[in-house]
């Protein structure tokens, strides 16, 4: 069953008065229950306006978007919608509220106007989740980047989601963070909560087994890693291949190699090996 | 570097001082403050000291510490004590050189200002001393609850409060890196006049403030993402309790709170008399 | 002729305190010019306390022990620091967000400016900047540096730093939080960057790949120390060494790797992709497995980073040309409610002035969700 359904939407900014900048053109989506779907496109193609209107930080200017079958332009429900969806956002800095990480995390439950003993057991849960629970007493701006991004990802947790939303939680971290954050998002689609991660990494993007890349507002690409990656319409989308897929593509042009699937360094030498006996 | 200065004079240490109940240390601290004002005899004076001293040696904080606060005001107190000394003439004469009068009355007057606001200083910076900046936004907050019957939207000032303090090693580290790069591309922040000086801060200002908005505005965005304004009750994680510590600070306190009320009002004479006997003849 | 030496450089940030940390533990370090050094190591590990040395923002701590001369001068010479900042550039992470003139050219103005240059010399200096990092002057000098893209801003910072004409440019995590048409354009600036204004180069990254393409060398720092320096191919190919660090290999060697594990042994020194692809073709070919002989230049044109090696500079100075388009959402006005479809075409500058011409006449528009907007 669909879990997020995009039908036909637009959106604007606005800019200045009677100005806009038509960020998404018609589009329309489905995402189901327990997926872990990968957003991308260039800077400006619309993707991390799709995020936001997603959870109804935004509202489409026409079409419609409903989680579960709740519309995340009613007033009324949007709340409902954003405890469905939970979104960490690019800067670490910009999106802890408090001080100390546990107050950090409670934030989102003590919105809620959950009783305490709600709290403290969701806090407990969510700070194990991305394995923080040792830092629950120290002040959020001592950590690492990726460290930080995990209490950003514990304090969604925390309102007990369905869908989690990354919009480029990464880029801004070292390798060593974004691999910190990205084991613990994959493990978290594994227990069940669906995943839709916004990167313009494409090895980031290969972890995913959904691709959707925009173009300018529109669906341009969506398919499996393997298909998106071998689709003509890639490079029009300001992506890149990832790196195994590139050079498998090179070696199937001058030798006797099928470069098929190959998106990672362990199929690319696996399927080396295999064709060279 | 920065970052420490911005947290405050906060002396982090394991003691029962420390984790008192910030509400507590707040009214404590207000009650010290103006039991201060009522000091009037040496005897008195002796009693806040002891006080302090017991305060600061069970939060195991170094006396430079708490001795740091009062550096900040030894002009001011330098300046009182002067003004004090040659200003008042009532009283038997001790010196007179010139224009210059020193009154025994003078002397005395000096000496109790200089204790009281040496007192009043090192005693107030106890409660910065032993607490987070946080637990003292958490605890007015608490204190300021009955204003919320005067639609006095003590939600949000506390909210705002919280994110300030949240915020100022993020500023403070952002404003080093601004200076850091403007000063890469030859930018002079110390030199020249006033006005050439407040120019020459423009090229870090407007990006601090740029950036500002544009950090307030993402977490505008993070907020509402997590249903802030979801429930017109906010629940909070944390919940002061009232230990037996806090009942007994409270008690010592108010102890000594009376008993400076009573030298004053009530015994009258004793504290003087407490005084003589220990002073003898030099008053 | 070494442009930086370092001798004995320790540091200690809040020393005496609970809260101390040796940032740099005897730093010996020269950095021969017209190389391009990459400095690596986890984060933390004291890179930006070290670069910070080399302009003067942070000056050694023990002046008797260490010391640090950058072209023959001083770093400890307070007469001669600002000689010393205009003759090493810096470019911070994220250098966009130090942006502050309401125009393009007076920002990049600023530190020719502040060396006292005349007028003309400025002026001269901004436009060759703007034109080295590929922006053009007449379509950017006059706008705004805050309505533009992620992508321009940060070469209008880089202009800002090149305009002074640093013999030295340190670059901190350049590419950091860019896509990959702009990473791959930005990576290629380095190397004009390099030829055309700052001969010597320190590249600080987390990304092995960039530096394996990039670097004549790499310095590795752990806990304040060099644990490592050498050659990109030498260093890389001490597996142990690398790991032990806290870093990644790059990507055709972790690939190397992978084969080793499936019984295919190859050099251990392969870290570029086009010395993996060169290795992989000579096995298909030795198991005679080719189908033709590769001209190599056109298959590396799209997919790789473009490597002197496999391009003559009349093609690389085209591709600097073509400005990132970070921003391509076509903008287009909203009469009451009803939404304009902008060109597919990107020309930022077309699309700008329509704008202006829509806006003089028009209301205002409900664009957004909240006001019921139905189209």
């Amino acid at each position: 069953m669909a879990k997020i359904v995009v039908d036909n939407i637009s959106y604007v900014y606005p800019l200045r008065d009677g100005v806009g900048l038509k960020a998404i053109k018609n589009l329309s989506l489905e995402i189901g229950e327990g997926e872990y779907v990968a957003l991308t496109g260039m800077n400006g193609s619309g993707k991390s306006t799709l995020a936001k209107l997603l959870n109804g930080l935004f509202k489409p200017i026409s079409g419609r978007i409903t989680v579960d079958g709740i519309s995340t332009s009613d007033e009324n429900s949007v709340f409902e919608v954003r405890k469905k969806v939970g979104m960490v956002f690019q800067n670490p800095d910009n999106q802890t509220v408090a001080t100390l990480i546990e107050d950090d995390v409670a934030f989102g439950p003590e919105n809620l106007g959950l009783p305490r003993e709600e709290l403290i057991s969701r806090v407990d849960y969510a700070l194990d989740a991305v394995g923080m629970s040792e830092f629950r007493g120290r002040e959020a701006s001592k950590l690492s980047g990726g460290q930080k991004q995990r209490v950003a990802i514990a304090g969604v947790l925390a309102m007990r989601p369905e869908v989690l939303i990354l919009d480029e939680a990464t880029s801004m971290l070292d390798p060593e963070g974004r691999a910190e954050v990205l084991d613990v998002v994959g493990k978290l689609n594994k227990q069940g909560i669906t995943v839709i991660n916004i990167t313009h990494n494409m090895e980031e993007a290969a972890l995913a087994r959904r691709v959707i890349a925009l173009r300018k507002g529109r669906l341009a690409i969506d398919g499996t890693p393997a298909q998106v990656f071998s689709s003509s319409l890639l490079e029009a989308c300001g992506l890149s291949l990832p790196p195994a897929a590139a050079l498998a593509r090179l070696l199937e042009e001058t030798c006797d190699f099928a470069a098929g699937n190959i998106i990672d360094e362990a199929t690319l030498a696996e399927e080396i090996c295999r064709q060279l006996r | 570097m920065f970052r420490d200065v911005a947290f405050g004079q906060y002396y982090p240490a394991n003691s029962v001082v420390h984790r008192l109940d910030p509400r507590v240390k707040l009214i404590l601290t207000l009650l010290y403050v103006i039991g201060i004002f009522f000091v009037k005899s040496y005897f008195g004076f002796m009693l806040t000291a002891a006080l302090l001293i017991l305060i600061i040696l069970v939060a195991r904080l170094p006396m430079a510490s708490v001795l740091k606060s009062v550096r900040g005001i030894l002009l001011i107190v330098l300046f009182t004590a002067v003004i004090n000394l040659f200003m008042i003439k009532e009283g038997d004469v001790l010196v007179q050189w010139k224009i210059f009068t020193i009154t025994k009355n003078g002397v005395h007057t000096t000496i109790k200002i200089v204790l009281r606001l040496v007192l009043l200083i090192s005693g107030a910076s106890l409660l910065p001393l032993t607490t987070t900046p946080v637990e003292l936004a958490d605890g007015l907050e608490s204190l300021m609850k009955p204003l919320a019957l005067l639609k006095v939207p003590v939600r949000d000032i506390a909210m705002i409060m919280s994110i300030a303090l949240r915020f100022i090693p993020t500023l403070f580290e952002e404003t080093n890196k601004i200076i850091s790069a403007q000063k890469a591309r030859g930018a002079s922040l110390d030199t020249g006049n006033i006005f050439a000086r407040i120019k020459a801060l423009l090229p870090v200002l407007i990006p601090l403030f740029v950036n500002s908005f544009r950090r307030a505005d993402e977490l505008a965005f993070a907020m509402d993402a997590r249903c802030y304004n979801a429930s017109d009750k906010r629940t909070k994680l944390k919940k002061a309790r009232i230990r037996f510590a806090d009942i007994l600070a409270a008690v010592i306190v108010c102890a000594f709170f009376t008993v400076i009320l009573l030298d004053r009002y009530y015994f009258g004479s004793v504290g003087i008399n407490i005084d003589a006997m220990i002073f003898g003849g030099l008053l | 002729m070494q442009a930086i030496e370092i001798k004995n450089l320790s540091f200690v940030y809040s020393a005496r305190t609970p809260n101390e940390k040796r940032a740099l533990d005897d730093i010996n370090l020269s950095v021969e010019e017209g190389s391009l050094v990459a400095l690596v190591g986890a984060t933390g590990s004291g890179k930006s306390t070290l670069i910070m040395h080399l302009n003067g923002l942070i000056k050694p701590q023990d002046k008797k022990r260490s010391s640090i001369v950058v072209h023959d001068m001083s770093a400890s010479d307070k007469k001669a620091l600002k000689k010393l900042r205009f003759e090493v550039g810096m470019v911070f992470q994220y250098p966009e967000y130090q942006l502050f003139a309401d125009t393009v050219a007076k920002d990049i103005a600023f530190g020719p400016k502040n060396m006292k240059l005349s007028a003309e010399e400025v002026d001269a200096r901004v436009r060759r900047a703007m034109q080295v990092v590929g922006l053009d002057y007449d379509e950017f000098a006059g706008r705004s540096p805050f309505d533009l893209s992620g992508g321009e801003k940060r070469r209008v910072a880089i202009a800002g730093v090149i305009a002074m004409q640093p013999k030295i440019l340190v670059l901190d995590e350049p590419v950091a939080g860019l896509d990959p048409a702009g990473r791959k354009e930005l990576l290629a600036l380095i190397k004009t960057l390099q030829r055309e204004i700052s001969p010597t180069v320190v590249l600080v990254s987390h990304n092995m790949d960039d530096v394996a393409r990039l670097a004549d060398r790499v310095v590795a720092l752990k806990d304040g120390r060099i644990v490592a320096d050498g050659a990109p191919r030498d260093v890389f190919a001490d597996r142990q060494l690398v790991k032990d660090i806290g870093l990644d290999v790059p990507f055709a060697a972790r690939v190397v790797d992978n084969l080793e594990e499936k019984g295919i042994s190859l050099d251990k020194h392969i870290i570029t992709d086009e010395e993996l692809y060169n290795a992989l073709t000579d096995l298909f070919a030795s198991a005679g497995k080719l189908k033709k002989p590769a001209p190599e230049e056109e298959f590396f044109d799209d997919e790789f980073f473009d490597d002197e090696e496999f391009f003559d500079d009349d093609s690389e100075e085209d591709e600097e040309e073509d400005i990132i388009k970070d921003d391509p959402e076509q903008e287009c006005t909203v009469p009451e409610g009803a939404c304009l479809e902008a060109e597919e075409n990107d020309g930022s500058e077309k699309t700008k002035n329509r704008r202006k011409d829509m806006t003089s006449d028009k209301g205002p528009a409900r664009a957004r969700g909240e006001g019921g907007g139905n189209v």
